[in-house]
């Protein structure tokens, strides 16, 4: 920041009389009429960069929803429609399936043609064919169901379907609803309570059409089981709706002031986002605020947070937003038309971000389809600057002393609180021939510990008609109003997952964990190489040991460990996780242990029933139709050996024979050796 | 417009306009000429006029004939009459040909007679080519030695008048010399020809109604006759085309989807037709690697709930008999559309032959009893393929429609068909199954079975072209076999049982009946009529169920002295060398079967010269046969 | 208040298909025949799969692997020699809704039927085509086969058959939109099943190539490459055959390959020795024919009657 020039030969006593007054007007006890300082038409010096001439027009959001949902609903309306349209034309096949059944001489002799009918007797033919045989038929109940989902249908297709857009609206909210096709607006005394009620009754209509469809999509594949089904059926509500069922229930509206929102028609939408209907409050701000409110209803409204509010009821998509940022408007009405929430948008109508910019009316959204987190949930990413306290803007001006000079500035509250005509006294341009450090921009004053700031005095830039620049000092209660926006804003950002102390702290010391890792894992790797290297050895040979005892491989899916032949595989799964382990440490070993029980490997098994066909108690088939041993004592070591021999797969092995005093044992044995490798 | 294009004899204002009953014209040019759009817009004019109306384009057998070559007719015969024609009739009136050559050939096939009057092209005779000039000359003097009187008219030089290119005008210029003499309606033929060529954009539309215009004022100058075919009111719309594109909008009627072929004369033409218009009803034609392939694509089609169709012929269908046999054993709905042609072998691809209905009923391995139709005219082209479609579902069995070269190229106006929402096949059935009740749970007196369709839940079975039992299990024991195929047979015989006794076309008693089957129908019906005006005892009778047989034959049979078939499939001549006396003649195909149906002495009259058969012939030889006491002689 | 329930009801009622539901007759297979593994493995995809039994068409020709619809519970077709194809791609055409596993030999599929298999290829429908190679004639008794090696004593060449045998793999690597091309052995149970499930997987016409044991008339002729795993070349690579590394290393011969490699597949299938097996060649994007014949499908019969009306005008004078 420059050298502030000084006040010129004054001597310290001057100055200290000058300061006083300008803190006496900071601290709102007089000193306005003191030459330190004057008031003269004056600007802040960062309005001329974001404030147009035009005014705001109130319909805006309106069109702007209206605008959204013309883009999105007709088509999801449409792509609706088709499948109800493919489900009325599979119902109406059912019917003329059925009708075909028994059709009748008339309709025989209709179906035979024209030439048909002149050669056959279609009497006789229809005697001949008889009633059709073999598909069930459409009974009177089911008929009733199918002919009433039609009805419905009918009735959903043909009706024109509802506007695109409800609204809700007291007698002074009619200024913000325009005159525009698609949209249908109604009076209320109370638009939320009126918009629940409206939801109910639109939604009520919905799910009658559900259920028609729930019931269709069951009847076309005849699979409607009134036990089952009926009571489903009946118990439809818009909570039983899929997500893309519920975004196609008409959009209801709900548009009110977000001072009377947040006064006695408070309960009303409160309960309305609690209750998690899909309905959409539109709350209207203005920037700035009646003066006969009186300087402390103006500060108060500041911190009312209509938005935050909202956010309070945690599921409800909350979003708050500016007319002068279309986008931003814009993006989360399509999210909230696109999703199944509650949502409430708090919209101030300005011609121009200022109130944004100042963060006095910061955007946010707070969507809970985002994700669990605050920070995955709460975006304030349409913010100018998101990171920093406050908006940084660069003003070229002429300096004192006529040079052209390039001035950073920071857009804070003040700047915006200004604008309000109630406020306009309390901020005092410093006349120019007072210097002094003690005057600190208001951005940096706010960053200023308790002690230092209270030697200090904030400023802020001015510039008058002439564009010339001056300091200006605004009140304590302004400066209050202000660090109050800031702390706001810093929690805001908070929750949005920027400077989240937890984060940052977090951060660094993995920073100092990575410095410390890099370090061990260099050390690290050298070991591990060499490791690698050892047991890529080791496995060679136990592959090599595991192959020569007949298993294959250790972690073959579906085939018991060598080591534990006695349980017989039935579920791959299992001994696939606990068979690399086990083999791992005991296959050294297992080359020298010949399984006493007989096993099959499993997977190799080609269902050739052979073995079957010999003993179906001893060799049974598992889920996937692949033999297994079944009851070892069900047969005869003839009957493995046997089995073995034949096996096309030869994944048969005998193991030892159970009963010692079967005939042949000896040369059953031998046979049985090849096998048991 | 034109009326100073030549030195014009007597002006045709001094004619007198002669009243017709019917009239035919040809007109005969080398290929390309654009002589059959000119019949064919001159046959639609006359059928919106109200007239019966019979057209069959004159195809030569090549592609691309070389110019006024002998044997290189192209072009068309109309046969124009005060009332239905169902034929292409005797010999021509009039003939309109571009070139003397081509005329020779339509002179050996016997399509004129002494009195024809031939408009001939006269600037052959004005040729560079000095052997062109003495051609023509010699042609001329020998058409007119035969009786044809023959007109020279500078039809070219007429339209340079109003074309600078007459050979691709020309024929619109015939179209308006046709109109004059045979009385037409000009509006509807300026109508006509704006429709034909609406596409080509005005220009072309204004030249080719000059050209008609300028046409029909040549005649008015030139030619000193007029005609007039009286048309009979109507009170029903009549649609206008050939027998192959009936069977394709039928097919499209009967609510099939899939017509699987493979390229075969005189049947893919109905493809043709498909080819475009199906997709619009949402349907497909395959062109199938080869005819196996298109009736197994068929069968897999039918098999799975959707009945198909496959088209061929002979040759064709010879290919198809293992799958026929298949679709019968296993007893799959299957529509056959057979356009015949003359055989054996590849025989004659583009000429007319009934030679097929042996072949059809008994060409399969052991025995496979199917549905055999014909259809005897173009409508019925139309309207058998919604019967069709409707009995191979309802008797879970090939239905085959026989037609042929005759049917598949001739053009006639007939009732516009109603569309009858009835007619298609129903949704596909996806209604679960009884478990109970099997594939082939044949009704012991019908033989009807039940026919789960994939899809339906609890129906699945295995169809096997093995012999198999009720269960739909193969099954190779001597029951299985003897049930299965009493089933399959007792079909046709409940079928059978549901027919109407065919009616008889004149007296249903008398000296002789003539039984005809398919295309021939419109030719016997007219000779029958024509032997009756002239005091015989003689009636018709037209068989369109060939299998199973309309029911009453024999009692139909019993009231007539004499029984005898007119068909154009084979028959030894009763007189020819070693048959008479070995008693081995060979009938004609209908007659065999009749014979054997209804143990009559029944006899046959048949050729295969590859015409359709003309009523003129068919009236002589009955004459004959009643002069000659019934004796059989020489075709 | 809470928003939207979630209730599994939602969904349409779940039937659990086991492998029972997708068993037919009794097989009647020689004891040992290759054929019975495939079986078991197209059961074991149509449970993973969990097709509905009635959704589900085997067609077959003839011959002994054509036997294959008899002991499936699901739907079948078992129609002629030679003409499974033109029957399964019928039935596709207009069922788009239904599985089509096709069962064919060697002699149905390579011979006979020789025609309707470049054809098929060439069609590219949506369907698995398993051909069921065991270099001989087996239902009529030991004939010769397009595939019978040479030399290979048979009752049509009792002196052995005289010429080589044709390749199916390399002519069908010649075959235009050929789009998937695999070989397997019945023998390996998880590389057949696996091979089978891909080409299930595949958008158009999957063919696998079983070579199969025929315990009772060509029981040589693989015997060797059984006994002996390293004679066959395993292709591997991400977009192969997956399998178990267990299942992989029973092979010990093995090569990375890229199934959209189509010069490589000629190449390693005319090397003839080792014998591959694994995914040689496919491509997702080769044109479906079932595209084409599809069209219009479930067309309410009020359009077709007016579509109709509108063409008789056309004809109308």
């Amino acid at each position: 920041m420059d050298q502030y020039p000084r006040l010129p030969g004054a001597s310290a006593e001057a100055k200290a009389e000058w300061l006083r007054a300008i803190r006496d007007f900071h601290f709102g006890r007089g000193g306005a009429a003191h030459p330190a300082l004057s008031w003269r038409p004056a600007a802040p010096a960062t309005c001329g960069l974001v404030v147009p001439a035009a005014s705001a027009d109130p319909t805006a959001p309106l069109r702007e929803l209206l605008e959204v949902a013309r883009t999105e609903v007709p088509a999801r309306r449409e792509a609706f429609a088709t499948q109800l349209r493919t489900l009325r034309d599979g119902l109406a096949d059912l019917l003329a399936v059925e009708d075909q059944r028994d059709p009748g001489p008339e309709r025989l002799r209709a179906s035979v043609g024209a030439f048909g009918a002149d050669l056959v007797d279609a009497s006789a033919l229809d005697g001949i064919l008889g009633a059709q045989r073999g598909s069930m038929r459409v009974d009177g109940r089911r008929r009733q169901r199918i002919e009433q989902a039609l009805a419905v249908f009918a009735r959903y297709l043909d009706g024109g379907g509802p506007p695109l857009l409800t609204v809700l609206h007291t007698e002074a909210g009619r200024e913000a609803v325009p005159a525009m096709q698609g949209l249908v607006a109604e009076l209320a005394e109370d638009p939320c309570r009126a918009a629940l009620r409206s939801f109910d009754a639109a939604a009520e209509r919905f799910c009658e059409v559900v259920r028609a469809l729930r019931t269709a999509r069951l009847e076309v594949t005849s699979s409607y089981d009134a036990e089952r089904h009926d009571p489903w059926i009946a118990t439809v509500d818009w909570e039983t709706l899929s997500a893309e069922e519920l975004s196609l229930v008409p959009t209801i509206v709900a548009v009110d002031s977000a001072s009377r929102l947040t006064g006695e028609a408070m309960p009303g939408w409160s309960r309305l986002l609690a209750s998690g209907r899909p309905v959409q409050v539109l709350a209207l701000a203005s920037p700035v605020h009646d003066p006969e409110q009186g300087l402390d209803a103006v500060f108060s409204s500041y911190r009312v947070e209509l938005g935050f509010l909202g956010i309070g009821h945690r599921e409800a998509f909350v979003q708050q937003t500016s007319t002068a940022c279309a986008e931003h408007l814009r993006e989360g009405f399509r999210r909230a038309l696109g999703g199944t929430r509650a949502a409430l948008h708090v919209v101030v109508v300005e011609p121009a971000p200022l109130s944004v910019a100042s963060r006095a009316h910061p955007l946010f959204r707070y969507d809970p389809d985002s994700g669990g987190s605050w920070a995955r949930r709460l975006d304030v990413s349409g913010n100018p600057d998101p990171e920093l306290d406050w908006p940084v803007t660069t003003l070229t001006c002429l300096a004192p002393g006529g040079r052209a000079k390039e001035l950073e500035l920071a857009v804070t509250f003040v700047d915006h609180a200004l604008q309000e005509s109630a406020l306009t006294g309390e901020a005092l341009v410093v006349s120019d021939e007072y210097r002094s450090d003690d005057l600190v921009p208001l951005a940096d004053y706010l960053r200023l510990d308790a002690e230092t700031a209270a030697r200090r005095l904030p400023c802020l830039w001015v510039q008058d008609e002439d564009q010339d620049l001056h300091r200006a000092v605004p009140t304590r209660r302004l400066t209050q109003a202000c660090r109050d926006r800031l702390a706001f804003w810093r929690s805001l950002q908070e929750l949005a997952g920027i400077h989240s102390e937890h984060v940052e702290r977090a951060l660094e010391r993995a920073r100092d964990e990575a410095r410390q890792g890099r370090e061990e894992l260099e050390a690290q790797r050298a070991a591990e190489l060499e490791q690698v290297r050892s047991e890529a050895v080791g496995q060679a040979a136990h592959l090599l040991a595991a192959t020569l005892v007949g298993v294959g491989v250790e972690d073959l899916v579906g085939l018991a460990p060598v080591t534990a032949p006695a349980v017989p595989v039935s579920t791959p799964a299992a001994p696939a996780a606990a068979a690399p382990a086990a083999a791992e440490a005991e296959v050294p070993a297992a080359t020298a242990t010949i399984s006493s029980e007989p096993w099959i490997e499993t997977a190799l098994c080609t269902s050739c029933n052979d073995c079957r066909n010999i003993n179906p108690q001893l060799f049974v088939y598992d889920d996937n139709k692949q033999a297994k041993i079944g009851d070892p004592s069900a047969g005869t070591f003839a009957q493995l050996v046997k089995a073995a021999e034949k096996c096309p797969a030869r994944c048969i092995h005998p193991g030892q024979p159970l009963d010692p005093n079967e005939k042949g044992l000896d040369k059953l044995i031998a046979r049985a050796a090849p096998f048991n490798r | 417009m034109v009326g100073n294009v030549s030195d014009a004899p007597a002006p045709a204002e001094t004619s007198s306009v002669v009243r017709l009953q019917e009239h035919i014209i040809e007109i005969v040019s080398d290929s390309g000429e654009g002589a059959q759009k000119a019949g064919q817009a001159y046959g639609a004019i006359s059928a919106k006029m109200g007239n019966g109306v019979w057209t069959v384009e004159i195809i030569p057998a090549e592609i691309k004939p070389p110019a006024r070559s002998r044997a290189g007719a192209s072009g068309i015969r109309v046969r124009v009459g005060a009332r239905e024609i169902t034929n292409m009739g005797d010999e021509a009136d009039l003939v309109l040909a571009l070139n003397e050559q081509v005329l020779y050939g339509r002179i050996e096939q016997g399509a004129y007679k002494p009195g024809t009057v031939v408009l001939l092209e006269s600037k052959w005779a004005h040729d560079g080519l000095a052997e062109v000039r003495e051609a023509y000359a010699k042609a001329v003097a020998e058409f007119r030695a035969l009786g044809l009187d023959v007109r020279e008219l500078p039809l070219e030089q007429a339209c340079l008048e109003v074309t600078p290119d007459p050979r691709v005008g020309k024929n619109m210029f015939v179209l308006g010399m046709l109109c004059r003499l045979c009385n037409r309606d000009m509006q509807r033929a300026r109508d006509e020809v704006s429709f034909m060529f609406k596409r080509k954009g005005d220009e072309v539309v204004a030249r080719n109604v000059a050209l008609v215009e300028a046409g029909y004022e040549f005649a008015k100058h030139n030619l000193d006759m007029e005609f007039e075919i009286p048309p009979a009111p109507r009170d029903h719309q009549v649609v206008v085309m050939n027998g192959n594109q009936a069977a394709g909008l039928g097919i499209m009627a009967s609510g099939m989807e899939m017509v699987a072929m493979y390229p075969i004369t005189p049947a893919t033409s109905v493809s043709h037709y498909l080819a475009g218009a199906f997709q619009k009803v949402g349907g497909c034609v395959h062109q199938a690697e080869d005819e196996i392939a298109a009736v197994g694509f068929a069968i897999g089609a039918s098999y799975a709930g959707k009945t198909a169709c496959t088209i061929t012929s002979g040759p064709g269908l010879a290919l198809k008999t293992e799958f026929l046999a298949l679709a019968v054993m296993a007893e799959v709905p299957l529509v056959v559309v057979l356009v015949q042609r003359g055989g054996p072998s590849t025989g004659l691809p583009t000429k007319v032959e009934q030679g097929d209905l042996l072949a059809v009923l008994y060409g399969q391995p052991g025995d496979a009893p199917k549905i055999v139709l014909a259809a005897s005219t173009i409508e019925e082209c139309f309207h058998m393929m919604v019967t069709a479609r409707k009995l191979a579902e309802a008797f879970r069995t090939p239905v085959i429609v026989l037609t042929d070269a005759n049917l598949a190229t001739g053009v006639q106006p007939f009732r516009r068909p109603e569309v009858h929402a009835e007619w298609m096949a129903a949704p596909l059935d996806q209604s679960p199954w009884d478990p109970e009740i099997t594939a082939y749970d044949w009704n012991e007196t019908t033989g009807l079975s039940p026919r789960p369709i994939p899809g339906q839940r609890g129906g699945q079975y295995v169809l096997t072209g093995l012999a198999h039992t009720r269960f739909a299990k193969v099954a190779y024991d001597p029951h299985a076999n003897q049930t299965g195929c009493d089933m399959r047979s007792r079909k046709l015989a409940a079928l059978a049982s549901t027919l109407k006794p065919p009616q008889v076309n004149g007296e249903p008693e008398g000296e002789l009946l003539v039984v005809g089957w398919g295309s021939t129908r419109g030719a016997i019906e007219e000779a029958v009529d024509r032997v009756r005006a002239d005091g015989h005892q003689v009636s018709s009778l037209h068989l369109r169920f060939l299998s199973p047989m309309e029911p009453g034959l024999a009692e139909i049979f019993a009231r007539f002295e004499k029984v005898m078939t007119i068909e154009i499939n084979y028959s030894d001549a009763a007189d020819a060398p070693l048959v008479g006396t070995s008693g081995q003649r060979r009938l004609a195909q209908l007659a065999t079967l009749l014979r054997a149906q209804t143990l009559v002495d029944i006899d046959s009259w048949s050729n295969v010269f590859g015409q359709p058969l003309q009523p003129g012939p068919i009236h002589d030889e009955i004459v004959r046969r009643l002069q000659h006491g019934g004796d059989a002689c020489s075709a | 208040m809470f928003g939207l329930k979630s209730d599994p009801s939602t969904e349409l009622p779940e039937r659990y298909f086991s492998l029972e539901d997708y068993e037919g007759g009794v097989a009647r297979w020689c004891p040992g025949c290759g054929d019975l593994g495939v079986l078991t493995a197209v059961q074991r995809i149509c449970r993973a799969e969990q097709l509905p039994p009635e959704k589900v068409v085997c067609v077959s020709g003839i011959g002994c692997s054509s036997r294959f619809p008899h002991y499936v519970g699901t739907y079948g077709f078992h129609g002629l020699h030679g003409r499974p194809l033109p029957v399964a791609c019928g039935i596709k055409s207009r069922r788009p809704d239904l599985t089509v596993w096709v069962a064919t030999g060697d002699g149905d599929c390579c011979s006979i039927g020789a025609g309707h298999w470049i054809h098929a290829l060439r069609y590219n429908m949506d369907m698995v085509v398993m051909l069921f190679d065991n270099s001989v004639y087996g239902l009529t008794k030991k004939q010769t086969s397009p595939t019978t090696p040479q030399g290979m004593s048979t009752n049509t060449h009792p002196s052995g058959a005289w010429l080589p045998p044709l390749d199916p793999l390399t002519a069908m690597l010649g075959m235009t939109n050929v789009s998937f091309l695999a070989q397997t052995v019945d023998w390996n149970p998880a590389h057949l099943h696996a091979t089978l499930a891909a080409a299930y997987r595949h958008k158009g016409l999957g063919f696998v190539r079983i070579l199969q044991r025929c315990p009772t008339y060509s029981a040589g002729v693989f015997e060797d490459l059984q006994r002996d795993p390293s004679r066959l070349l395993m292709l591997t690579g991400p977009r192969g055959i997956q399998v178990e590394p267990a299942i992989a290393n029973m092979f010990p011969n093995k090569r990375e390959h890229d199934p959209s490699d189509l010069g490589t597949a000629r190449a390693i299938c005319e090397a003839h020795d080792p014998v591959p097996i694994g995914l040689l060649f496919q491509d997702e994007s080769r044109p479906c024919y079932d595209a084409f014949t599809n069209h219009g499908l479930g067309m309410p019969t009020a359009d077709k009657v007016a579509a109709l009306e509108k063409e008789l005008d056309r004809f109308t004078v």
